[in-house]
């Protein structure tokens, strides 16, 4: 990949590692792998005394913890009270949680320990900050010491019961604490394996229950992620679609996909795949129970997409026959699966790769409410098309997979345009630009209407430019007529809009 | 809060590459003003004029939702006809993706490592069945005139014993006086005895074998490589691991010929071999089955990772496939036992787990009123009004959120900050000392946002430059003003400085041993920063203290890991063996002057030891503590009881689809 430039001086140098970054992005969103299966590390501190240079010895396998998961968050916590540290783990892949007893103290082979749970009086009652040291007998041993934190590691907060490991034969001298507010307390009477409570300003350590608890976890093995490509996944807005166009089984006739007056299950599917073959065998018989929610199908065949000219619909063709298909059917075109992989890459932020069958629920005003990767179950596919008509609300709470509770709203229509525009920009800036069109209207505030016609004449400019270079000389009179619609000022515009109207002139003599 | 905008920012990723050239500052700079203008709004957002900062925002449960949920899987399929990539047009972004084939570059290293891996994978498929292997598994990768001596070598020192591990070492450079000579193994026979030898007759189960190819050097047809090989070894009383770092010669193919290398010769360059005492498990066992299974959540929330919420829920709610949601225990209900909290993506709500006597959990998530929905990343359990309960802090997409526990675990939303763009970790100290606890909270933002909906990690920008970056979005302390309400002093108190890093984490400890709370912020592309509290007043001393740590920092953790009375720094950074591998080559070494620094940012974790003056010693490679992998949180935690805190790393960036490993 490009190099990092070493600042922005460098124009095309820093375009050229941002568009590096770029393919990077799309590469992860794609499903690509980086440092992926790694297994998490444990080192061991052998060092032995105390001052002395610090020596680990790595126990990862024999820790247990090398789970190769995507790892993430590590939280300390003697979970089950038995005197040693448990812990919480977080992780990006499946299983995203993990506890993990320590079998230290139950194997009781010497070792214990000591932990104290602070109170505080004059300072913040959690004690956030406190120092602690316990002071061992022997002189020799070392100091042991440590701060009360809340919030450390990456994205973790560990348990506030200090724990002190306390290694076979040593005893404890005493305790004392700096309390956050500068206040120094000792504490007698302590002794190990045992947990205790320090309450600032009392000088007594008390120790807490000591009732046996009834733990008792069981050791499994968790299973790892199934994820599945089947999925019917209801988006929490109506998404406005593109442009998109299907050609008859038999006939050139291009027809609108957003054209039609009811719901619409827009059906991908292939001769050769025997899911989509029952999937459609399926819609046929259930015509009535469809017809009855209102809901329409059309069923576009993908058999021939990378043929160019004539095509040979023939198997496709023959199956609808025999099935007698109720329907309306028709062909899609590579520019309309592309477009509708643009649709979807703008919407997740892992873009799952096409496959029949796809279901496009649409709704009569063009808008995409569903998409469903194999074959949707019909309770599921009746369901979102009796909520055709839910609002906004409605859709974002159903489109959510638990219940729970919301501060935010999404924002306006505006920006969910917008976000469209920016994924359409790079192969159909036509279509940005028409996500941008349907935005205009919309957006009340000044400033941010300014900046929108800005963007909008820089991409009816740069639509110009190739409607020129392909000699579409009605396109590029249309394009930079809007330009200077939208930027009356700009002189450039305007003048080559004359340009082209005039070899239009030209040709037209011709 | 800082209004200094980072003046470096560079315009938007996907628009420049769009373009191709044509009209680009134009469209850039306009995509960045309506960027900024869209965000997230409120519902009825008021300012609460004695706070000023703080946001009372109003929130609702979502309506009842009797959507089916279909069985995943259960219910037909998708045939294996992919429709997708039939109309692609090259753009600048597609070239770029082009030159991440290492072979594009003319890494030579990367392809070498590549073959020399493939035939490691070998060895390790034959060893996985314990010492019952034999010489056909491993001939096709060894050349005829293979020679090394034992792999596991006869003379050994303990450097440890402690009631559960035992820790034996050889130093190759040591002179043992009464070393048993060392075996010399030749050809494929001998190559299979020394593996033999190496993990010992006494296993159970399967061995586990990694390699890592963590450096190439091929010069006048010689190729050799270094190697880390970490073995697992499951035994009857005692589990075994070796991890050891071997020299390996190999033949090497001249072109056209692309026969594969053979290996030539190993040399044990290091040997280090634990036994776990007593035991024929390992040191932890995974009880979360037993603790959580019973929950609803369990299975159709925890069991789906994050590529399965990507593909479902939309960047619409914000849902991310990196994944950084954390957790936080403590107890709410103040029946002594620690609960947990989880966070998790847009659209997945947040979870409080009640523990139970046994250890087991209970979901309370929405009696207790804390089941967000929206994107969080960290969370925080700390009494911040001083009335003896836990109460609840969460880093969501827009604020960070406080709530109020009434003692019984039940809480009340009690407004939220919008405090950074971007919020990642929490921590919280009292810095003034003042008697009441504020709260740090990192910002790792992606500078070129698309659009009002924020998108979320991969979305991000670039960081300029790599090794140094300097156009992220400021950190800020709030300060805590008494009933829920904070302030943002982040400026005010000296924290503005060097603060427009991507900060992952950072974590309070007073370092310097005066009694307040100093602070080290972890920040990914570049140095980090050491902030000494002076009276509540911040002193950026990074520089002078040693502790710049220039690589890709993602965790901080505090202890004593030495015993002598002064703090330790352990700092979660990346360790790649592919960068290692490159930027070690001389093509890389020759071609940069800042080759050095881009190698240090793959070296991986770092351990600083404190000084009596003030000042941190780089004490990582001498400790071996480097190799933490692709590490997030990596922490202190004492795990054998023995009073010397050990090290957890938890790692791994991106197991995705497809196991390309980019």
């Amino acid at each position: 990949m490009s190099p990092s430039p070493r600042d922005n001086s460098n124009r095309r140098a820093v375009d050229e590692y941002i568009a590096a970054w770029s393919a990077i992005t799309k590469l992860f969103r794609r499903g690509s792998s980086q440092s992926g299966n790694e297994r998490n590390c444990v080192f061991l501190n052998r060092t032995g005394g105390p001052g002395r240079a610090m020596r680990f010895a790595n126990v990862s396998a024999v820790s247990g913890l090398d789970f190769p998961d995507d790892g993430r968050c590590v939280v300390v916590v003697d979970w089950d009270h038995d005197g040693d540290l448990d812990l919480w783990m977080r992780n990006r892949t499946a299983p995203k949680l993990r506890l993990m007893i320590n079998q230290t103290v139950s194997s009781a082979e010497g070792n214990s320990f000591v932990a104290f749970k602070l109170t505080g009086t004059s300072c913040n009652r959690d004690a956030i900050g406190a120092r602690v040291e316990v002071k061992l007998t022997d002189a020799t041993a070392g100091r042991l010491i440590q701060t009360l934190r809340a919030g450390d590691g990456y994205l973790s907060q560990s348990s506030k019961w200090l724990h002190f490991g306390l290694a076979k034969g040593t005893a404890i001298k005493g305790v004392s604490v700096r309390w956050p507010d500068g206040q120094q307390e000792q504490f007698g009477a302590v002794a190990g394996g045992r947990r205790y409570k320090l309450r600032q300003g009392s000088g007594e350590a008390q120790p807490a229950s000591t009732e046996p608890r009834s733990v008792r976890l069981a050791a499994s093995r968790q299973p790892r992620d199934t994820n599945s490509s089947v999925a019917q996944v209801l988006l929490p807005r109506k998404i406005p679609l593109p442009d998109l166009f299907y050609r008859g089984m038999n006939d050139e006739k291009k027809q609108s996909l957003r054209a039609g007056s009811q719901t619409k299950l827009v059906m991908l599917w292939a001769s050769t795949c025997p899911h989509c073959r029952r999937e459609l065998t399926s819609l046929a018989k259930d015509k009535s129970q469809l017809d009855a929610a209102g809901l329409d199908v059309l069923a576009l065949n993908v058999d021939q997409l990378s043929v160019e000219g004539a095509v040979d619909v023939t198997a496709a063709q023959k199956f609808l026959d025999d099935i007698k298909f109720p329907y309306r059917t028709g062909r899609a075109s590579g520019a309309l699966l592309d477009k509708i992989q643009h649709l979807i890459g703008a919407l997740f932020d892992s873009e799952v790769p096409l496959a029949v069958p796809l279901g496009l629920l649409i709704d009569s005003e063009g808008n995409l409410l569903a998409v469903y990767r194999g074959p949707p179950p019909r309770d599921v596919l009746l369901f979102d098309a009796r909520h055709a008509d839910a609002d906004e609300q409605q859709r974002r709470d159903m489109a959510a997979p638990f219940p729970g509770r919301w501060y935010t709203q999404h924002p306006g229509r505006p920006a969910l345009l917008e976000l469209l525009a920016d994924h359409f920009q790079e192969d159909y800036p036509d279509e940005a630009v028409g996500y941008l069109e349907m935005a205009l209207p919309e957006v009340k505030n000044a400033a941010a209407k300014q900046s929108l016609e800005q963007r909008m004449a820089a991409l009816h400019y740069y639509l110009a430019s190739q409607q020129v270079a392909s000699n579409d000389l009605a396109g590029a009179e249309r394009s930079l007529a809007r330009v200077v619609e939208l930027q009356p000022q700009n002189r450039k515009a305007r003048q080559q809009l004359e340009d082209v109207q005039a070899r239009r002139r030209l040709r037209d003599e011709k | 809060m800082s209004d200094q905008q980072p003046t470096d920012a560079p315009s938007g990723p996907g628009l420049v590459a769009r373009c191709r050239g044509l009209l680009l500052p134009a469209i850039a700079m306009v995509g960045l003003a309506i960027a900024s203008y869209f965000t997230w709004r409120h519902f009825f957002p008021a300012f609460d004029p004695e706070a000023r900062e703080m946001i009372r925002a109003t929130w609702r449960i979502t309506s009842l939702n009797e959507r089916p949920v279909a069985d995943d899987g259960a219910r037909g399929g998708v045939s294996a006809v992919r429709v997708d990539e039939v109309n692609s047009v090259e753009t600048e972004v597609d070239r770029q993706m082009a030159k991440l084939d290492p072979s594009y570059d003319g890494w030579e290293s990367e392809i070498l490592s590549q073959r020399v891996s493939q035939q490691l994978a070998i060895v390790r498929k034959a060893m996985s069945g314990g010492v019952g292997f034999r010489r056909e598994q491993v001939s096709s990768i060894v050349s005829d005139d293979f020679s090394c001596l034992d792999l596991r070598p006869t003379q050994f020192e303990v450097v440890f014993s402690g009631p559960r591990f035992v820790v034996h070492q050889y130093d190759p450079t040591a002179k043992h006086r009464d070393a048993k000579p060392r075996r010399t193994h030749r050809g494929a026979e001998g190559f299979a005895a020394a593996l033999r030898g190496l993990v010992g007759s006494n296993t159970a189960g399967a061995v586990r074998t990694a390699f890592k190819v963590i450096r190439v050097t091929s010069e006048n047809g010689h190729l050799a490589t270094t190697v880390l090989v970490e073995i697992g070894v499951p035994a009857e009383g005692s589990t075994r691991q070796i991890n050891s770092r071997w020299i390996c010669e190999w033949t090497r193919s001249v072109p056209p010929s692309t026969d594969p290398p053979l290996l030539r010769s190993i040399r044990v360059e290091q040997f280090e071999e634990v036994t776990l005492v007593n035991s024929s498990g390992t040191l932890f066992a995974d009880c979360t089955q037993a603790a959580l299974g019973s929950l609803a959540c369990y299975g159709k929330q925890y069991l789906h990772g994050n590529n399965y919420w990507a593909e479902r829920i939309s960047v619409l709610e914000a849902s991310s496939l990196l994944g950084n949601y954390g957790l936080a225990v403590g107890d709410v209900n103040g029946d002594g036992l620690e609960d947990l909290y989880v966070c998790d993506g847009g659209g997945l709500p947040n979870r409080l787990l009640l523990q139970q006597d046994d250890g087991t959990l209970r979901d309370v998530s929405a009696e207790a009123g804390v089941d967000w929905l929206e994107y969080s990343t960290g969370a925080l359990l700390l009494d911040l009004d001083n009335d003896g309960d836990q109460d609840l802090v969460v880093a969501t997409v827009e604020l960070v959120l406080f709530m109020e526990n009434d003692g019984s675990g039940k809480f009340t939303f009690r407004g939220g900050h919008r405090a950074v763009v971007d919020a990642a970790s929490l921590c919280a100290a009292d810095y003034d000392n003042d008697g009441d606890l504020d709260i740090f909270v990192c910002s790792y933002e992606s500078p070129h946002r698309a659009t009002g909906f924020r998108s979320r990690g991969f979305a991000s920008g670039a960081p300029i430059p790599y090794n140094d970056a300097n156009n992220g979005s400021p950190n800020a302390l709030l300060e805590n003003r008494g009933k829920f309400r904070f302030l943002n002093v982040t400026d005010k108190v000296g924290l503005g400085a060097n603060n427009h890093r991507f900060s992952y984490a950072a974590a309070w400890e007073d370092y310097d041993n005066d009694g307040d709370q100093d602070l080290y912020v972890a920040n990914d592309y570049g140095r980090n920063n050491l902030y000494r509290n002076d009276d509540g007043r911040f002193v950026d001393v990074t520089q002078a203290a040693g502790v710049e740590d220039m690589a890709s920092g993602m965790s901080v953790s505090w202890a004593d890991a030495n015993r002598d009375g002064r703090m330790d720094l352990y700092v979660g950074n990346m360790f790649s063996a592919a960068g290692n591998r490159v930027t070690f080559q001389r093509k890389f070494t020759r071609s940069r002057d800042d080759a050095q620094a881009i190698q240090r940012t793959a070296r991986g974790n770092t351990l600083f030891a404190g000084r009596a003056d003030g000042r941190f010693d780089d004490v990582s490679e001498a400790a071996g503590v480097t190799m933490g992998r692709w590490a997030w949180s990596s922490r202190f935690a004492d795990l054998n009881n023995d009073g010397w805190p050990d090290l957890i790393v938890a790692n791994g960036f991106l197991t995705n689809r497809r196991n390309d490993d980019l």
